[in-house]
């Protein structure tokens, strides 16, 4: 790992939108030297599945000019971000990693897509997935996995690899990820980034690809918690077209970028996320045993608390997701199976053999542990766990099947749509990134950043980029 | 459906599920297939085997 220099294309979203807003920099500027970053290092992490240059330096040209006709949007205005595949971008090809979409083109802006839009954002392209954000990464897809910039023999989990490759590379200076059972926590996680999953309707899903109703979730990958702050307040709030968004005010997240954790109560669930299991990697635990002393040091409160549900929860999370999933792609998998990656059509298939009974004892015990996290959310403020089991596996005998078996850390909170957040803490003795999460109340994003924010001030784990 | 005695089913009984789904399988997907769907048998028993007591856990509806 490198010091981290100050290359424009190694600039914070934070950093590069008071150098832009101050007219001390140029949204052309920037997006060329993103775009150059992109260009020396893509051959060998293949982030993007589609660059769109000349179309981000024509946004950047306009971004520039109405900077410096003093009409600035806001912290994204200049600021060049990529997508996950699945988002609709309309005239640009959306293929959710898959062969059954290879040719699709939306005609319309995703909801997500188009708030980034007004808020300035340039689009680079769109970013590398797991094959309709499920299992991976699959040599039977028409696109090279994504690599992990601190090794590029390693995976960066998934499903959305791109994402984090790119940011984590400085080939994007934010993404937005998807999420269904840890889909932005995990490769953030494994990548050396912060991953946010808002609660469950904070971020409308209107013309995001699904793969289950109930558990999808949208958010942002960013470097800092601070960028994805900015990111989350863009995207956030009602929207007319997705019928599970929410109409909870949107609070101005700024205003918890503050240090602050005094007096805070945390709760560890040490029975399931701390204690050794054959799933878990010891070395995982120690970093993320050391960065919640650091959190006691800084003046929050430690007490452990026990949620039973979680040996279920893991369960519920597959079962839902599979059942809504097949229920989705069904007419595809019946007409056109071969054009599904190996992974996603034989776990597709699964979902249409599983029963109704199976869906809905699923569902009965996603609401058991919904109250009981609720209960458990009335005598603390915040969960802090490790985000991973593991850190990120190699390519070379990586068996996608590892994905369904064992605990996982972050699918409790995809079925409690619970908002959580990855921050890096630290690394294993290979120097592969670790990540520390934290989850909190429905909607109260602004506990979790302030969380973040403040282990990040304190940890500074951001001064350190990989090598690549 | 899905019985889980020892979580292991016959290719038959395997078979069987997968053309009531009207999936169309090959053997050798199905083959392929069966050991993954024996992993996920062990969720399915996971769920099925929660006591929920005396406490209602209902699957909701709003009518709004």
């Amino acid at each position: 790992m490198a010091a981290i220099d100050k290359k424009l294309h190694h600039l914070t979203i934070h950093e590069a939108g008071k150098l832009l807003k101050a007219g001390e920099l140029s949204p052309v500027e920037l997006t060329q030297a993103v775009l150059s970053r992109i260009a020396e290092t893509d051959d060998r992490l293949h982030s993007f599945i589609t660059l769109l240059a000349d179309e981000a330096m024509n946004e950047a040209r306009t971004a520039e000019a109405e900077i410096r006709s003093g009409r600035y949007k806001g912290p994204l205005h200049g600021i060049p971000i990529a997508l996950k595949d699945l988002y609709d971008t309309a005239g640009v090809r959306t293929t959710s990693g898959s062969r059954v979409d290879f040719d699709r083109v939306p005609t319309e802006d995703s909801t997500p897509t188009a708030r980034l839009k007004a808020a300035g954002a340039i689009l680079l392209g769109k970013l590398a997935m797991h094959e309709f954000a499920l299992g991976g990464p699959d040599w039977t897809t028409p696109f090279e996995p994504a690599r992990n910039p601190w090794n590029l023999d390693h995976i960066t989990g998934g499903s959305s690899s791109g994402s984090a490759s790119a940011v984590a590379s400085g080939q994007a200076m934010g993404a937005l990820g998807s999420c269904t059972g840890g889909s932005i926590r995990g490769p953030a996680s494994l990548c050396g980034i912060v991953g946010l999953k808002p609660t469950y309707g904070r971020v409308s899903r209107s013309g995001v690809v699904t793969l289950s109703w109930s558990q999808d979730h949208v958010g942002p990958m960013t470097w800092t918690v601070e960028d994805s702050a900015y990111m989350l307040q863009a995207i956030a709030g009602h929207d007319p077209k997705d019928p599970t968004s929410s109409r909870a005010p949107v609070p101005d997240y700024s205003l918890s970028l503050r240090e602050g954790i005094k007096g805070k109560t945390i709760g560890l669930p040490r029975h399931y996320f701390f204690d050794a299991d054959a799933s878990v990697d010891p070395e995982v635990v120690a970093v993320v045993e050391k960065a919640v002393t650091e959190l006691e040091s800084l003046g929050a409160k430690i007490v452990e608390v026990s949620l039973p549900s979680l040996d279920y929860v893991r369960a519920a999370n597959t079962i839902i997701m599979v059942s809504e999933a097949y229920a989705f792609h069904e007419p595809n998998l019946k007409s056109r199976p071969q054009d599904f990656g190996e992974i996603v059509r034989g776990r597709f298939r699964i979902g249409g053999m599983l029963s109704a009974g199976d869906y809905l004892q699923a569902q009965r015990c996603r609401q058991w542990s919904k109250r009981e996290f609720a209960d458990a959310l009335r005598k603390v403020d915040l969960f802090v766990t490790p985000t991973m089991t593991q850190p990120a596996a190699a390519f070379e005998g990586y068996d996608p099947t590892d994905t369904i078996r064992g605990r996982s850390f972050t699918a409790p909170f995809n079925v409690t749509g619970l908002p959580a957040i990855s921050v890096p803490c630290g690394f294993t003795q290979s120097g592969l990134p670790v990540g520390m999460q934290i989850a909190g109340k429905p909607f109260d994003e602004p506990a979790v950043i302030q969380a973040a924010y403040t282990y990040q001030q304190h940890a500074r784990w951001y001064n350190q980029r990989p090598a690549i | 459906m899905v019985e889980n005695n020892g979580l292991q089913l016959s290719m038959e009984e395997f078979r069987f599920m997968a053309d009531r789904a009207g999936l169309g399988m090959d053997q050798q997907e199905l083959e392929h297939l069966k050991p993954i769907f024996e992993l996920y048998l062990q969720y399915t028993a996971m769920v099925h085997s929660v006591d929920f007591g005396s406490e209602e856990m209902v699957v909701e509806f709003h009518p709004d």
